[in-house]
């Protein structure tokens, strides 16, 4: 693995309507664990809940922003249009079962090139799949104290799936620009995969003709991707003002920092570097448990935790 | 084998594998040079085992190793032999469909390395003999045959350390099809020259999603979620 370029996945973001459905959702019935709650660093009135695995690893982490007002997402192109997610293969059977006696709205198994997929949406109606994997082994470490057991527990993001008006474009992108190798081409679809490949690093582009889609809940707002370090990161900024392209400066997201850029199909990138983590602000056993702001909205505390929705932390003991 | 029939046709002997269910698409296995019409046999009862199989033997020989067309050099064919042979295959194809009582319309080759170079030759050249084709490992730089593939189905699998058939040749095989009109999908592995099981898995999949119905759409299935229960 090259300290210099994309190592995968670092974690997608999406928008949701209700915060206790997505705690209950996310925490409850996929049993990944919150290791964060904080508040939109770009508008504080939003919480921003983080659900990945016992520690936060890059690779593992979906985020919502929380927006109870907004209207519902529309699919179109210039969005992530499904997000994929690791479960061994043997659980297929455990997770037809866990989502059928959660009332989770899904689809299959069905066969694909990838393992048996189950597809299902969250109470937003955000695409999802659950693909059966046999070769996760480490990527992930279980939430220990999680509702679902070991043995069956979502391992990670496998990769997700962008629809965009032009494959070549899209693909460009991401071979010349971001480092990535294409592995697959078929009609109207394309693969390309960071670094090795493999679970983690995977990124379909799906080209189609239909209109722009349009965020709301139920949306991707972006997917971030992994680089080791700020050099590596400094290192795509500066390549990507020199071929012109609009990134914002680096910033300071407290547990990663962030650049954010379109690719030219008009999908929301971030390129986040894989530390300092979620640990820096809390210890390990208690990961999730409080809300958790950025220094300088501290003083700010009082209101900030006024305006936001309460919100119960679910009890893994209840989604057993 | 049980089941298989030994049989010789325009001078290329074959292996004749009958089916008991009439659904599947019949399978042509074309070998590698220096191999035989038993190479790919195993391979094809994997990924489509309800499917009647016609295996040949290649029938011109270099250096005592079996080839499907006359070769000039390294990665110079003979292209008269090459128009040559694909007209011979095609013509055999006919006469063993009628011979042995297989569909002649849904016969799809699947070919490893020369053998994947001579489906690639047969479908440019005789278009219409196949019915789709999976190419493993192919090195076809060559811009042959004048007429359009009507949605012809193709699968080509190459290797990322394949140093007898690099990659990028198999991208560019790719486009050159699809300027035809071809349907191709094109899998580059974490493999070199040789027949991984990821193959296997590939080449199943995509027979079940291709070989059984003539909808000429992308047959991948991209999974948006109408008509979700």
């Amino acid at each position: 693995m090259k300290r210099d370029r994309i190592l995968g996945i670092h974690h997608v973001t999406a928008i949701s309507r209700d915060p206790q459905e997505n705690l209950n959702f996310y925490t409850g019935v996929l049993g990944l664990r919150l290791v964060k709650i904080s508040v939109n660093q770009d508008d504080p009135t939003a919480y921003h809940f983080f659900y990945a695995d016992e520690q936060g690893t890059p690779g593992t982490d979906i985020t919502f922003f929380i927006y109870p007002n907004a209207s519902k997402g529309v699919a179109g192109t210039g969005q992530v249009k499904e997000v994929s997610l690791n479960i061994p293969s043997e659980s297929i059977d455990y997770w037809l079962q866990r989502l059928q006696r959660y009332g989770v709205r899904f689809r299959g198994p069905r066969r694909t090139d990838d393992g048996l997929a189950i597809e299902l949406e969250d109470p937003d109606g955000l695409n999802l799949r659950l693909i059966g994997r046999s070769d996760i082994g480490d990527i992930a470490r279980p939430w220990e104290k999680g509702p679902v057991p070991r043995e069956h527990a979502i391992r990670g993001l496998f990769g997700v799936l962008i629809s965009v008006d032009s494959c070549r474009h899209s693909g460009w992108f991401l071979e010349e620009v971001l480092g990535f190798r294409k592995i697959y081409e078929g009609p109207g679809r394309h693969r390309y995969v960071a670094d090795d490949g493999g679970p983690s690093k995977i990124i379909d582009v799906e080209c189609t003709d239909t209109s722009p889609g349009s965020i709301g809940y139920g949306s991707v707002h972006h997917v971030a991707w992994r680089v080791k370090d700020p050099e590596t990161q400094i290192m795509y900024r500066e390549k990507l003002e020199k071929l012109g392209f609009y990134v914002t400066p680096v910033i300071d997201r407290k547990w990663f920092r962030s650049i954010y850029f379109r690719e030219p199909g008009y999908v929301l990138y971030e390129i986040a570097t894989d530390g300092p983590g979620f640990q820096i602000d809390e210890p390990p056993e208690e990961l999730g448990t409080k809300l958790v702001l950025p220094e300088w909205l501290e003083d700010m505390r009082e209101a900030i935790e006024r305006s936001l929705p309460k919100i119960n932390i679910p009890n893994p003991e209840n989604w057993r | 084998m049980e089941g298989e029939i030994a049989g010789e046709e325009l001078g290329y002997r074959y292996i004749y594998i009958p089916s008991r269910t009439g659904k599947a698409p019949t399978l042509l296995l074309l070998h590698g040079m220096g191999g035989s019409e038993r190479d790919l046999i195993p391979l094809a009862k994997t990924v489509s085992p309800e499917s009647p199989v016609l295996s040949l033997r290649g029938k011109v020989v270099e250096n005592g190793l079996r080839r499907f067309f006359r070769r000039i050099g390294e990665g110079v064919y003979d292209v008269e032999d090459l128009h040559y042979r694909s007209n011979e295959i095609a013509d055999l194809i006919d006469i063993a469909s009628r011979k042995h009582g297989f569909d002649r319309a849904r016969i799809i080759a699947i070919g490893y390395s020369n053998g994947a170079n001579m489906s690639v030759a047969i479908a440019l050249i005789r278009p219409g003999a196949l019915y789709g084709a999976v190419l493993i490992r192919p090195l076809f730089p060559l811009d042959i045959g004048r007429e359009r593939l009507a949605g012809t189905p193709i699968l080509i699998l190459a290797g990322r350390r394949d140093r007898i058939a690099p990659p990028q040749e198999s991208i560019k095989l790719a486009e050159r099809l699809k300027r035809k009109g071809a349907s191709v999908e094109l899998h580059i592995l974490d493999a070199g020259h040789e027949i991984t099981d990821r193959d296997i898995e590939l080449i199943r999949g995509w027979i079940e999603r291709v070989g059984y119905d003539r909808s000429r759409e992308g047959s991948m299935d991209i999974a948006g979620l109408s008509g979700i229960i």
